[in-house]
């Protein structure tokens, strides 16, 4: 007889009875991950309320849009409410992930955790790619093809991806079917999975990150109810996390709500095969890689910047690089300061090689702040720098990436108009 | 307590502790909810349902209006053709007949039509989204859907949509399709039909094979910079050429000329009784002007008269200033045997003598018109001009409309027109400063079609507000809906065919050029009687002596048959052919017995005729007595109509003839042997005496 018993230990670490108190507050993590958690908590139970009115088919689906909006009772704000926490979701996680990273909350023994961050952070995407197409409009039908046509830029492998993706050898209607079983049931499952490993992680790792941790780095931080972390600090009920948790839901929802009675979400023309929109525009939080396929190959912005992306974010914590993240002039300044000014250079090569004049931008900017954060990291004393100047490298390189994305998406979302041409967005 | 203390005070009672937060953050989360799920109630039909009980119960048949009221979207919806319709949500009254004085949209009741209205749903007729509750997105062009209502103006193009024919009941679309038809748009614009044929255009354009014999570089410069300066209803349009490449074009068309043959070599005119040169003696002007009117000239032919006004047909050109436009030979010649220019000429064959000859061609080129070229002064026509001139005759497609030496005609040469109703309004470039629909779009094209860029080649028409919306309407009518429809939901055009005559009777008939008039077997003019049937509907003497004299039948008909001065052989050939080949199977001798028809009938059908069926109402049997304008005079019918055919035409005229005015008398078998008597009794000649 095996008893229950036996998972006592899993068990209370779920359900772990205390938190530090100091870990309640909002500044700390800004309650992000259970704000993402609350925006997908929405797009499920709007998500399965749309499901019985829509048929993955072709083109009874364009035609459900059209039914939701227009006779189904608050049809059109379950589908604003969709859309626009669909939005919301992809922002918050990706500023969750980056608050994650600056608060160096991957660092050992979260390095796994951080993992099935990235992960949720792909399934997000995916989910949100997949709901994308779900319409069966003009938007929708082009910004997947534009997406279905990066896979096979992929060497040796790629049409058959494409084809398996596709569920054949053009976009139509078994491409909207594997979609939507995608959407409703695949990724959904392989988000809660990941969720539910993220936050028992999280419990284990003990709880949330604070900046302390970092300079005791011999102790692995030992469960948060356990009598050693208990011994050091007053913990409270974890009820008491929840309930600020909720409340930030609550706000999400509130001001979700209100966004999608004011402003509905869009839909444009019934897909048309044979005939293109121009620009044919990816979904927002892509529009930042389809500028970057301005000016390299594809396979280039498609598949080997992306793939080196990700996998510089895995890496991360497995270098245990400045684990104390002390300043980056701490030392060595001068070296340092060097090596920056050559990194700058190359890239700079770089993209003016490739006539990548908008990414260069970010490359100047943050390259500007860092040999400032230089400067003012001398004119005090070593011992209280300004906060610039004590940033350490992680924060530079996570900066540099963040300033490109929101460079790139900006620009492709605003600032380019038919045949990928510049415009000017106020001027129509 | 100040203000500062005050909101401290409410902050910390509603967001003191987290529970506190927590109860205001569901609070108003519950709050926003409810508002949100409630502004259901505040949309348009919900509204429009209220104004339209409100009205109804203004009115004394309240009662029966409020049961036959349901409150909800309705919607017309028709799964098999993919209708879901749902204008009556708040178009409530359109199949309420009660509620026929009601003016106010959007309660009016549907006008009249030949279709039900559950038949086909509204968006079929008036376009706009039919699956939309609200009235933006019902009626406009949005994001969403791009084609909005259809102006009321253009309606008549949706019944065009499957009705490929002329259709009563929708005039201007009638009218746009005819003039499609007659100003050659089919000539560049190819514009297929679902059945497999396509618009054909109706217009004559000239063959310019041998155009130098016919006229002059001058003239022919004068009328590519505006045909109409020559000729107010010339239907070709203005290529809006500069002058340079005007007269470039009039050279090459000039070097491209080679000689006709139709003056054989050696046999010159024939002396005539007057000078073969103009004769400006009044005399021989009014006697000239005289045969041109016994010819009947203008049956095909417009010219403006001494008032101003132009007047006469429109099958041939424009006659005004031909006189400062033809070469006088080239006008005798053509007079003789127009065929001989031009083979395919819808001109018939008249056998002028030469004295006839020389007085029609002194009178018409006695007709100058406005002296247009007065004016003109062209340069040398060299080599480089001629290049020139053909390269231009290329780029602007002229061997589209007209036969020229060297140039083929271009195929694909505009787009195609026959979706030209459901065009996308993403692919369309607009003109600038223009309302953005598609109507308009169509329109403007029309009205101006170089003001939507540079470098476009369509010419400019001089269309009326009037044509130019039948046009459109005509236009908007090519939505493809006929290919994807089933077919029997589609009315296809009456067939055309290419019949023509054989043997040596066709040979006249071509010759004659019948068919430039007359309808036979399905081909041929629609300005004469169709002669399809023609063998069995006329006794032979009488046709002989038509074709030898043709008189008046309808009285109210100012166009007249012209006079050919055929021979007596021709006639015979003529008539033989068209009595044994034109015959009805309907009219079997047999039906009626010939000694039936006795002199007893005869004043039995009198008094039916004039009595019981007042048929001088309309027809004239006793020219002195009657005055009925509105039929053909039935003085000699006796002599025209075979009694077997008049029988069987007074018993059904619809079966002989369908779509005559005539109307159906329900006579009996003895009242129509009876007035068939007394018909084949009315053999007056057009004297008025009796045989």
């Amino acid at each position: 007889m095996i008893p229950l018993s036996r998972w006592q230990e899993e068990f209370k670490e779920i359900f772990s009875a205390r938190v530090r108190e100091r870990q309640l507050g909002f500044r700390h993590t800004w309650y992000l991950g259970s704000l993402t958690l609350g925006a997908f908590t929405i797009q499920l139970i709007t998500g399965i309320l749309l499901m019985l009115y829509y048929h993955p088919s072709v083109p009874q689906a364009y035609a459900d849009m059209k039914d939701l909006q227009f006779v189904v009772s608050s049809g059109m704000l379950l589908r604003s409410l969709h859309r626009w926490s669909a939005h919301a979701m992809v922002f918050l996680v990706f500023v969750h992930m980056a608050k994650v990273f600056y608060r160096g909350a991957y660092r050992p023994p979260r390095e796994f955790n951080w993992m099935f961050g990235l992960g949720l952070l792909q399934l997000t995407l995916l989910l949100s790619y997949t709901g994308y197409l779900l319409p069966w409009d003009q938007l929708s039908y082009w910004g997947t093809t534009v997406g279905s046509n990066i896979l096979s830029s992929i060497p040796f492998i790629g049409d058959k991806l494409r084809f398996i993706l596709l569920g054949g050898h053009s976009v139509n209607a078994n491409f909207l079917l594997r979609f939507y079983v995608l959407h409703t049931v695949i990724l959904p499952v392989a988000v809660i999975g990941l969720v539910a490993v993220h936050i028992w992680r999280l419990h284990r790792d003990g709880g949330m990150y604070s900046a302390r941790e970092a300079h005791e780095p011999a102790a692995t931080t030992p469960p948060s109810d356990s009598p050693a972390a208990q011994g050091n600090e007053r913990t409270l009920p974890y009820w008491e996390l929840l309930f600020r948790e909720v409340i930030a839901i609550q706000v999400l929802a509130v001001i979700l709500v209100w966004i999608a009675l004011h402003w509905h979400a869009p839909l444009g023309q019934l897909a048309d095969p044979t005939h293109t929109p121009n620009p044919s525009k990816a979904p927002w939080y892509f529009t930042g890689l389809q500028e970057l396929f301005h000016y390299f190959p594809p396979f280039v912005a498609g598949i080997i910047l992306p793939g080196l992306i990700m996998t510089a974010l895995v890496a991360v914590p497995f270098f245990n690089v400045n684990i104390k993240g002390e300043s980056l002039w701490a030392r060595n300044k001068l070296r340092r300061l060097l090596a920056a000014g050559v990194v700058v250079l190359a890239l700079t090569g770089f993209l003016v090689f490739f006539h990548a004049w908008v990414p260069l931008v970010p490359v100047w900017i943050v390259g500007g702040f860092l040999v400032l954060s230089a400067a003012s990291s001398s004119r005090q004393s070593r011992t209280s720098p300004s906060w610039l100047g004590s940033r350490p490298l992680s924060f530079w390189i996570m900066t540099w990436f963040l300033a490109e994305a929101i460079t790139l998406t900006a620009v492709g979302t605003l600032f380019r108009g038919p045949g990928w041409s510049w415009v000017w967005p106020w001027r129509s | 307590m100040n203000l500062l203390n005050h909101l401290r005070r409410l902050g910390s009672f509603f967001l003191g502790d987290p529970a506190r937060r927590f109860a205001s953050a569901s609070a108003v989360l519950t709050l926003s909810l409810a508002i949100v799920l409630s502004s259901e109630f505040v949309n348009d039909w919900h509204s429009y349902q209220r104004q339209f009980l409100k009205l109804v119960r203004t009115r004394p048949d309240a009662a029966a209006l409020e049961r036959r009221f349901e409150r909800g979207i309705h919607q017309i919806w028709i799964p098999e053709q993919g209708i879901v319709d749902r204008c009556t949500t708040c178009h409530l009254g359109l199949k309420e007949v009660a509620l026929a004085d009601v003016r106010e949209q959007p309660f009016r009741p549907h006008p009249t039509i030949p279709h039900s209205l559950t038949e086909f749903g509204c968006v079929t007729c008036h376009r706009g989204q039919g699956a939309a509750t609200t009235v933006e997105e019902a009626h406009a062009s949005t994001k969403a859907w791009e084609q909005p209502l259809l102006p009321a103006k253009y309606l008549e193009s949706s019944c065009g949509q499957c009705h490929l024919g002329p259709l009563e009941g929708t005039p201007k679309l009638n009218l746009g399709r005819r003039l499609l038809a007659r100003y050659g748009c089919a000539r560049c614009h190819s514009i297929p039909q679902p059945d497999g044929t396509a618009v054909v255009p109706a217009d004559d354009p000239p063959p310019l094979r041998h155009i130098a014999e016919k006229t002059s570089r001058e003239w022919l410069f004068a009328w590519v910079k505006n045909p109409q300066a020559y000729a107010a209803t010339s239907t070709m349009p203005n290529l809006q050429l500069n002058d340079q490449q005007a007269s470039d074009v009039a050279s090459f068309l000039m070097a491209q000329s080679t000689p006709s043959g139709s003056a054989p070599a050696g046999d010159a005119l024939e002396p005539t009784l007057l000078p073969v040169t103009i004769d400006a003696s009044s005399s021989g002007k009014e006697e000239g002007a005289s045969l041109y009117g016994s010819s009947f000239c203008a049956t095909c032919h417009a010219a403006q008269n001494a008032a101003g006004n132009v007047v006469g047909g429109d099958l041939g050109p424009e006659l005004t200033g031909i006189g400062g436009k033809v070469d006088a030979e080239w006008l005798r010649l053509w007079l003789k045997n127009p065929q001989a220019y031009d083979p395919r000429t819808r001109m018939p064959h008249y056998r002028f003598d030469d004295r006839q000859i020389a007085l029609l061609s002194s009178y018409l080129l006695s007709k100058k018109g406005e002296g247009l070229l007065a004016n003109v002064h062209l340069p040398t026509a060299d080599a480089a001009s001629v290049a020139r001139g053909k390269n231009l005759v290329v780029e602007y497609g002229c061997a589209a409309c007209h036969q020229i030496n060297g140039v083929n005609a271009p195929q694909t040469f505009a787009p195609d027109l026959s979706r030209i109703g459901s065009k996308a309004l993403a692919q369309i470039v607009f003109a600038p400063q223009m309302e953005k629909t598609l109507p308009d779009y169509i329109s403007q094209k029309i009205r101006d079609p170089r003001s939507f860029g540079h470098g476009l080649k369509m010419p400019k028409y001089n269309f009326t507000n009037t044509q130019i919306e039948a046009l459109t309407t005509a236009l908007l009518a090519q939505t493809g809906r006929a290919w994807n429809e089933p077919k029997n939901l589609v009315r296809l055009a009456p067939r055309r065919s290419d019949y023509h005559p054989g043997g040596e009777g066709g040979r006249l008939i071509e010759d004659l050029r019948c068919q430039s008039c007359h309808a036979i077997n399905g081909s041929g003019g629609g300005m004469a009687p169709d002669l399809t049937t023609e063998g069995s509907a006329v006794q032979r003497a009488w046709l002989e002596e038509f074709m030898r004299n043709p008189g008046t039948l309808r009285p109210a008909l100012i166009r007249r048959m012209p006079k050919f001065n055929l021979t007596p052989g021709e006639i015979k050939t003529v008539a033989d052919y068209m009595i044994s080949a034109y015959q009805s199977p309907g009219f079997d001798p047999h039906t009626l017995d010939p000694h039936a028809l006795t002199g007893d009938a005869a004043v039995r059908g009198k008094d039916l005729f004039y009595l019981k069926y007042a048929c001088q109402s309309c027809h004239i049997a006793d020219y002195n007595k009657d005055k009925g304008y509105v039929g053909p005079s039935l003085t000699a019918v006796g002599h025209r109509r075979p009694a077997v055919w008049i029988y069987n035409w007074l018993k059904n005229p619809q079966a002989v003839r369908p779509g005559t005015m005539m109307p159906n008398m329900r006579l009996s078998d003895n009242e129509a042997r009876d007035l068939t008597a007394f018909l084949m009794t009315l053999t007056a000649r057009e004297n008025g005496a009796a045989q």
